[in-house]
This record gives C-alpha cells, sequence and structure tokens, in this order.
C-alpha cells in the first residue's frame, strides 16, 4: 500500500530517528531501512530525506561521521540522549493520536 | 536530466563551500548506490541512472529545504556580533547610570555619555533583532529576548531617584500640608521640583537636557521590551508551531520581568551599601585622625600651661 504524501511529510522524522535507534546508518542505508521494515510501503521522494537528517542533525538529535565504506565515504547518522527522548514522545503521541483517528474512523 | 546537473542544482543554493560540498559527497554517493541497485537488478546503465535520479525527486524541493537550513549561518554570525555590542553596551549603560544617579541628586554636569550609550546600545539591538528574526535560530531569538527585556531595566535604574522624587511629590505633599510646612520644607520635594524646574536658577538648558534623558531611556526602554518579547513569542512559535500558548508566554515573560527586576535591585541596592558603606568608614577615619590632632591641641595646651606657670615662678 502507498501512501499519501500528507501522510508521510509529519511523520518521516519520526521514522528515521527509529531506524536510528537500533544502530548507526548512512542515508541510502536509512532508505532501505525504512523500506524492508514497511515492506515498500514508504515511497518518498528520496532527496526529501537529506534536508531531513541534517535539520535532526542541527537539532542535536543526531549527530554524524564520516566511515569509508566499499572504498567511498559514508555520512553516518548516531541518535543521541535528546533524539531517543524526542523519539519516546513522537511514540508517545501517536499512539494516542492513532487511538483517537481509529475511533473515529470505526464509528463512521 | 543527468548526474551532474542534479547534484549542481540541489547544491547551488547552499553558501557555506564546506557545506556544500559535504552535500555533495552525501547525494552523490546516495544516487550511485541507487544506480548500483538497478544495474543489478538487470538495467542498462542509462536507464538505472534516470531511475535513481527519478526516485530522488524534485531538485528545486530538496535545494530549498537545504537553503534553509544552510544558510542562515550569515545572520547568526552578523546577529552574535551584534548582541555582543547590545550587551556591552548594556553594562556600560549600567555603570553610567550610576553617574547619573549621583548627577541628578547633586545637580552637577549631567552626564549625556549615558544616552549617547543608550543610543548606540539601541542601534546594535535594532540590528541583532532584525538578524535573529532572520536566521529563524531559536536559541538567539531567547538570548536577544532576555538580554532585551534586561537592559532597559538596567536603564530604569538611572531614573528610580526621580521615581523616587516622583513618587515622594503624592506621598509627601498632604503631610507638608498638614504640618504646616512649606512645600518647599520637604526635602525630597524640593529636590523634585529643582530637578524639573528652573527653581535653581540654573537655566533651562539643564531641565531640557534632564527630559530629553529621560524620554530618551523611557522610549528605548519600551521599544527595547517590546521586541525582545517578539522575539521570545516567535522563538516558542518556532519550537512548538502548532500549539503556541500566547497567555502562557505572556504570563512567562511578565514572571521574568519580575525576577529582573528583584536581580537588578538586589544589585543596585547591593552597591549602594557598599558606597555608603565606604563613605561611612572613610568619614570615620577622617574622625579618627581629627582626634588625635585634638589630642595635641589639648598636649600644646597644657604644655603652654605649664610654661605660663613656670613664667610665673620666676
Amino acid at each position: 500500500m502507498k501512501y499519501s504524501k500528507v501522510l508521510l511529510k509529519g511523520s518521516t522524522s519520526m521514522l528515521v530517528l527509529s531506524v536510528l535507534s537500533n544502530k548507526d546508518l548512512y542515508g541510502y542505508r536509512i532508505i532501505k531501512e525504512l523500506e524492508v521494515q514497511s515492506e515498500n510501503a514508504f515511497n518518498m521522494s528520496e532527496g526529501t530525506l537529506y534536508p531531513i537528517l541534517h535539520a535532526l542533525e542541527k537539532e542535536k538529535c543526531l549527530t554524524s561521521y564520516w566511515q569509508e565504506v566499499d572504498g567511498r565515504d559514508r555520512k553516518y547518522y548516531q541518535i543521541t540522549g535528546k533524539g531517543r527522548k524526542q523519539l519516546a514522545k513522537y511514540q508517545e503521541e501517536w499512539k494516542s493520536f492513532s487511538t483517537s483517528v481509529n475511533k473515529v474512523l470505526n464509528f463512521a | 536530466m543527468k548526474r551532474e546537473n542534479y547534484i549542481n542544482e540541489v547544491t547551488e543554493l547552499i553558501k557555506n563551500k564546506t557545506v556544500r560540498r559535504d552535500v555533495r559527497k552525501e547525494i552523490e554517493a546516495h544516487i550511485d548506490d541507487r544506480t548500483k541497485y538497478y544495474l543489478d537488478a538487470g538495467y542498462s546503465e542509462e536507464e538505472s541512472t534516470a531511475k535513481a535520479l527519478e526516485r530522488m525527486g524534485s531538485p528545486t524541493e530538496v535545494a530549498k529545504n537545504f537553503e534553509k537550513l544552510h544558510n542562515n549561518e550569515l545572520w547568526i554570525t552578523l546577529s552574535v556580533i551584534s548582541l555582543f555590542g547590545y550587551i556591552i553596551g548594556m553594562i556600560c549603560g549600567f555603570f553610567n547610570s550610576q553617574f547619573a544617579y549621583v548627577n541628578l541628586v547633586d545637580f552637577s554636569e549631567i552626564d549625556i555619555t549615558v544616552s549617547i550609550i543608550s543610543i548606540l546600545t539601541f542601534c546594535a539591538a535594532t540590528v541583532s533583532f532584525v538578524f535573529a528574526v532572520k536566521s529563524k535560530e531559536i536559541d538567539l531569538l531567547r538570548t536577544y529576548g532576555i538580554a532585551a527585556i534586561i537592559s532597559p531595566l538596567l536603564s530604569f535604574y538611572a531614573l528610580r531617584p526621580a521615581a523616587y522624587h516622583f513618587i515622594s511629590v503624592f506621598t509627601d505633599f498632604p503631610t507638608a500640608l498638614k504640618s504646616g510646612e512649606t512645600i518647599f520644607g520637604d526635602e525630597a520635594f524640593s529636590l523634585f521640583f529643582r530637578t524639573f524646574t528652573n527653581a535653581d536658577g540654573n537655566g533651562t538648558i539643564k531641565s531640557f537636557l534632564i527630559w530629553t534623558l529621560i524620554i530618551l531611556v523611557i522610549v528605548i526602554a519600551s521599544l527595547h521590551i517590546i521586541t525582545g518579547i517578539i522575539c521570545l513569542i516567535y522563538a516558542k512559535k518556532l519550537k512548538n508551531d502548532e500549539d503556541c500558548n500566547t497567555y502562557e508566554n505572556i504570563l512567562k515573560v511578565f514572571i521574568s520581568v519580575l525576577i529582573s527586576v528583584c536581580i537588578v535591585t538586589v544589585i543596585g541596592t547591593g552597591a549602594e551599601i557598599v558606597r555608603d558603606g565606604a563613605i561611612a568608614f572613610k568619614s570615620y577615619f577622617e574622625d579618627y585622625s581629627h582626634n588625635d590632632e585634638e589630642v595635641t591641641e589639648e598636649q600644646e595646651y597644657s604644655d603652654s600651661i605649664k610654661n605660663s606657670v613656670s613664667e610665673e615662678d620666676i
């Protein structure tokens, strides 16, 4: 199932933090991971991931370091303590939000 | 669209060279990874690149997002510099207000450096306000907001003697009437009266200067407080775009103003106590040395008596 842009827009930071909470990854691998975990449901424009990553880095939710993999420099992103807190907050919000939405949708 | 063109378009709006180079490297690696993915899936080289670029999405949109993120660094630098000037001006203004205090009470020369510093500080503040808003940096906006709210309080400290005299008119006037004393009999009132009129015969120029100084300080102070509140609310709005509670913000601003007033008053009173203490200490020592002189005078006196006695003996 493919989701509309409106639904994806707000949740991308949350998904990125969630993927990075397990291990450090670089941009392409984050997209790959999202594909695998969501079973190809997320079909975002891949370029837009980078401004999101940089914004999260600026907010100190992520840090980054360069590392050479397969003869090429990759920019790895790592989640910080602040990022984990942010993720927990997102998760809580998401749970209560989806419960409320479900209630309304089921009622209709 | 070719790979190079895509990368150029995405990065061309980023002004900082180091950031641009890093973003380039990152995007290049991503496109190459995606191209390899399609090559492995059996597509031709040309098709693979085209598909990879297609998946990247619109370069204009990505470029715009990058611009928003990375191009405020110039504004940040400028704002930090002017903010630094602003805080230095504030500190100078605070120490100058001590002289202003002395001058208002003593009717000696009016120190106009305090208003000059206020104007310069205000210029620095305006510049840093504009740049802080342009940069959309939450921390910067907050720093400016707090500085802008505290600084006029320092200026108000300079106005404290005037405020005191003003209040004393209303508190001391009825007492003065009841006790039958003349209006000018009360020191505080006459001080106030003489400060703001030409009653002490010092001419119109001085009272004009005092009024200019006071009006200037009040105007500047109000502008500072208003811009400070704008910055704090803007910072809050940026941080939490969807649930911005204006009333809560105003309450917070008032509480911070209250705390700042307390701090400034404590510092000011402390400074006065130290000054008064120093004066008392100094006068004590002067008295002590005066006593010494008296003792020697007494000795001289007794010596002279002795002398006169011995003269009488003769």
